[in-house]
């Protein structure tokens, strides 16, 4: 039996973490798993919540994500736990807005209540927290109406900070298609927003 | 005034004269029939030809006439064509498609620039000498510049873009964990581990075996032509069955070895197993008799060929018996290399199974 562990040299502390996590799942260590989730529950959610415009269908694909991962501890081959687990909500993400091609898309309905939470540290300046809001209104009306492929690879890109060879390996599509995707999409979303550019300049 | 005077009768004849036939003379593009009608008119009549001269003077004094300054430039700024567009909207043709050559303004020479160019700026693993044409074409044209400064906004944007906070707790219960990995998911998940160094040896051994017992089992039978062997045994056996006529088999004297069952115990005479079988292989032969039956070895031969008198073995059918060891034995031969390919047959089915087995544990491990 191969030990992530033992087998490889990982000076990054947090992969080593997660690894010494893994393999303490892998042996039956629930609490271990559970620790891993509790690491990375709100990054997953936070990625997914970009690409599914659909907070409780965004939920359920992170749980999904949660449970795929957990059923398939063993197949883990090394590597970044997280990417791992990005790999995993992404295809669930994919494979879930296929499923809802056809449905309108009704973009973040609740986007007026309590629960869409600023970047830490901005919480103090209610000016800042109004123009962010204006622009996630703005800017998620328009990301819901590229198309789910563009979505996924600029948030791919943008948010998560993914280069292009990973988002083809994270998606199952080459390289010069995801290059395609994130500039066909960026182009879309200025179209999309050409008369509202003010709220993002400056 | 004599032109007039001479020319009164003509001139009278002139009034009925088309003025629109000398003019046409004028014309690049005028029939032949027509100018030469024309021409024949301005030579016959004095006023006619007058006309034309005028005409023509006419026409050249228009070319020669000069051209006055160009009070103004024309061209289009990129704000009145931006104007025009919103303008326009709904018209049939658009405002680019209407200007040419150098009417041509900013907006419609950016709009046969490469935006993709500009937006493969936007990101930083762009190659250099894209970075190259992209900067180039910022610094020429200002449209282009405005859409790199917008894409580069919207990125960061997409970055500091709020997010729903987390609706709900994904920790796994134990029911969860325990439905999960139980059963066939948990072996499936051990197959497709990287952990797992126990399934790869064992499909190639599995499979490896499987092979080598199948070209065992096929080819030695396929050089050395078992189907004559068979029938030479089988027909030896029905032999050795009608020589011993009426020979009976004892039941005590029987070699428990040369029963194929227990059932037929009564029925399978040991004749057979005393004949000698010059085509059976090593694995058709009957086992060699023990101490306890050495009594029935030296018997036996009486016994089978006898005919109808009394033996030891009297009081059963021995043609029957013998006949059925006959074909037994005859069968002994397929019936190995049968199920050696059957046993080699499972092995490589197992073999691939688990190589199977182990892809689609692999493909399911990356969700």
């Amino acid at each position: 039996m191969e030990d992530l562990r033992s087998t490889t040299v990982v000076e990054d502390p947090v992969q080593r973490r997660d690894l010494i996590l893994v393999e303490r799942a892998r042996e039956g260590d629930l609490d271990a798993f559970n620790d891993l989730v509790r690491v990375y529950q709100d990054q997953l959610f936070a990625l997914i919540v970009r690409m599914v415009p659909d907070r409780d269908q965004a939920a359920d694909v992170v749980q999904e994500a949660f449970f795929s991962a957990y059923k398939h501890l063993d197949a883990f081959r090394g590597g970044s736990v997280k990417s791992w687990l990005n790999r995993i909500a992404v295809n669930g993400a994919m494979d879930t807005q296929r499923a809802r091609k056809r449905r309108p898309v009704q973009p973040y309905p609740e986007l007026e209540d309590e629960s869409w939470q600023p970047p830490a540290g901005d919480e103090a300046d209610p000016e800042r927290i109004a123009v962010l809001t204006e622009r996630t209104r703005a800017l998620s009306q328009a990301l819901a109406l590229i198309t789910d492929d563009q979505r996924a690879a600029i948030v791919l890109y943008d948010v998560e900070g993914y280069d292009y060879l990973e988002i083809a390996e994270m998606t199952g599509v080459s390289l010069g298609t995801v290059k395609s995707r994130i500039h066909r999409g960026r182009l879309a979303l200025r179209g999309l927003l050409e008369g509202r550019m003010e709220l993002f300049r400056g | 005034m004599a032109e007039s005077t001479t020319a009164a009768g003509r001139h009278e004849g002139h009034d009925e004269h088309d003025p629109e036939r000398i003019a046409a003379l004028l014309d690049r593009d005028l029939p032949d029939a027509d100018r030469a009608f024309a021409q024949a008119r301005v030579a016959a009549c004095p006023a006619c030809a007058a006309l034309h001269a005028d005409l023509t003077a006419l026409a050249k004094a228009n070319l020669e006439l000069p051209t006055p300054a160009r009070l103004r430039d024309f061209r289009l700024t990129s704000d009145v064509a931006a104007t025009l567009v919103q303008g326009m909207a709904g018209e049939p043709v658009p405002v680019g498609a209407r200007l040419t050559g150098e009417m041509t303004d900013s907006r419609s020479r950016h709009a046969a620039h490469d935006r993709l160019l500009i937006a493969n700026l936007v990101d930083r693993s762009v190659s250099d000498s894209e970075r190259a044409r992209a900067e180039e074409q910022l610094a020429a044209c200002s449209d282009c510049a405005l859409l790199y400064e917008d894409l580069v906004a919207l990125s960061a944007a997409t970055r500091s873009l709020l997010v729903p906070s987390r609706p709900r707790d994904f920790t796994l219960t134990p029911a969860d964990a325990d439905r999960l990995r139980r059963g066939w998911r948990r072996v499936l998940a051990a197959i497709g581990s990287s952990r797992d160094v126990f399934s790869r040896p064992l499909a190639v051994g599995l499979t490896t075996l499987g092979l080598a017992g199948l070209l065992v089992a096929t080819i030695p039978a396929a050089l050395t032509g078992q189907t004559g062997s068979q029938e030479r045994l089988s027909t030896i056996g029905n032999a050795v069955g009608d020589a011993s006529g009426g020979a009976g088999a004892d039941p005590e004297t029987m070699p428990s070895q040369a029963a194929p069952a227990p059932s037929s115990q009564a029925e399978s005479g040991p004749a057979a197993a005393a004949v000698p079988s010059p085509g059976a292989s090593a694995m058709a032969e009957p086992a060699p008799l023990t101490s306890a039956d050495s009594g029935y070895e030296r018997q036996a031969p009486d016994a089978l060929f006898q005919g109808g008198e009394s033996s030891p073995l009297a009081g059963e059918p021995d043609g029957r018996t013998a006949d059925l060891y006959g074909k037994s034995l005859s069968a002994g031969q397929p019936i190995g290399g049968l199920a050696m390919i059957v046993v080699a047959g499972l092995l490589l089915l197992v073999g691939l199974g688990l190589f199977a087995l182990r892809w689609i544990a692999r493909r399911l491990g990356d969700g």
